[in-house]
């Protein structure tokens, strides 16, 4: 939630001009105003809202009551579009809001965009496997789904206990470790595929919004299109295939329950392809666009 | 569309609520019978408006039974509609102050 006590920083591939905000990964250029340049160049990822407001005022003679909620409201709109990132004041009263704020939203009582704080990653766009994506994935996945993760290692524990299951403590811990794997293997899977993409390596981002995450960048051909999106749950499923073979064929380090559950764990990624998902709706967005190019075709 | 947004914009967090609360349930009824059985706890029945939410038996010969009822979907539904009040409230209250 932005708040007065918020600080703006600016991410990394996005330029401030006099005339435009330039996102160098998807090459768009946001016209901006004089005003707006004004306000804007005095973020310096150190100035809250507040504090940028009363340099302004001084400066230009402005009314801080008129012009607070307007910085409050650029600055939200620049992080809607992922063009500004906040970091609020560390602050225990701020933090427990914040949490309270993600479990409302999580459960769709808090709606509209306002509620929703949203962070820009950059992941680079090294040679190989992508060590600089991996790892800013991977803390992105943990601070996202830390605390699921944590949920899910205590109840998979206490059951696997009580079953009296021999090392029901590292199994427990396995199933939650496998959770946030498969969530960095999904992640870094449309990353890895878009970069090895005929279309050559390019800048993209990981948007992370509440507890969602989800990597951004170009669009490509429609046919390229298909393969990144596939590839991101492709990766933790075909896991959770070799797992399960593993499991049936006794060839698992831990009890039938625990690989079961890890299976499952791994294994329910490709419902991120069903819509209301991000992946459901851009596989939707890459049918339509293909069905358009063969009607295309057919019409030449 | 208006309206279509406004239902939609309550049916979810209904949808949420409900699916959470049931699931919620019937984890901590397992856990609370897991429990049960470990520390030899005596069979106990819990019921809402007269829907069964959890039974635990414990059988003459030590085993135990556990039997999960039409109560948790009450539960569930109880859930989500008290998500889709707050929704309501909250986001009326919001656009008032805007």
């Amino acid at each position: 939630m932005i708040r007065d006590t918020t600080i703006p920083v600016w991410p990394e591939h996005v330029e401030l001009t006099k005339e435009a905000i330039q996102d160098h990964v998807l090459d768009i250029r946001h016209g901006i105003n004089e005003v707006t340049y004004e306000i804007l160049k005095e973020v310096d990822g150190h100035r809250s809202i507040n504090e940028i407001c009363n340099r302004l005022c001084e400066q230009h003679s402005w009314p801080p009551e008129q012009v607070l909620p307007d910085i409050r409201q650029l600055v939200l709109q620049l992080n809607e579009r992922y063009l500004i990132n906040v970091r609020q004041p560390p602050s225990l009263k701020v933090w427990l809001q914040e949490r309270w704020i993600t479990v409302l939203v999580f459960m769709r009582v808090l709606q509209g965009t306002d509620w929703q704080t949203r962070h820009r990653i950059d992941l680079g766009a090294d040679e190989g496997i992508g060590k600089t994506a991996i790892w800013r994935i991977g803390i992105a996945v943990l601070k996202a789904h830390g605390l699921l993760g944590f949920l899910l290692v205590a109840i998979t524990s206490f059951l696997l206990f009580a079953l009296d299951i021999n090392g029901w403590l590292w199994q427990g811990t396995g199933v939650g470790f496998f959770y946030l794997l498969g969530n960095l293997l999904h992640e870094w899977g449309h990353h890895v595929s878009y970069q090895k993409g005929k279309h050559g390596r390019r800048p993209s981002f990981l948007a992370v919004k509440r507890l969602v995450l989800q990597i951004v960048r170009r669009h490509t051909t429609p046919r390229n299109e298909w393969k990144i999106t596939l590839a991101g749950p492709l990766l933790p499923f075909t896991m959770a295939l070799v797992i399960a073979v593993m499991v049936w064929m006794d060839y698992w380090p831990g009890s039938h329950l625990f690989g079961w559950a890890v299976v499952i764990v791994l294994g329910i990624h490709p419902l991120s392809l069903i819509p209301p998902a991000e992946d459901g709706k851009r596989l939707v967005e890459v049918i339509r666009a293909r069905k358009l190019l063969v009607k295309q075709g057919e019409k030449s | 569309m208006k309206t279509r947004t406004k239902i939609i914009s309550l049916f979810r967090p209904f949808l949420f609520g409900f699916v959470l609360f049931s699931l919620l349930t019937a984890l901590g009824y397992l856990i609370f019978g897991i429990l049960s059985d470990m520390n030899g706890w005596s069979s106990f029945r819990h019921s809402l408006f007269g829907g069964l939410i959890f039974n635990y038996q414990v059988q003459a010969d030590g085993s135990h039974q556990m039997t999960f009822g039409p109560g948790v979907l009450f539960i569930g539904l109880l859930g989500g509609l008290t998500n889709m009040g707050l929704a309501w409230l909250l986001n009326r209250k919001e656009s008032h102050s805007v």
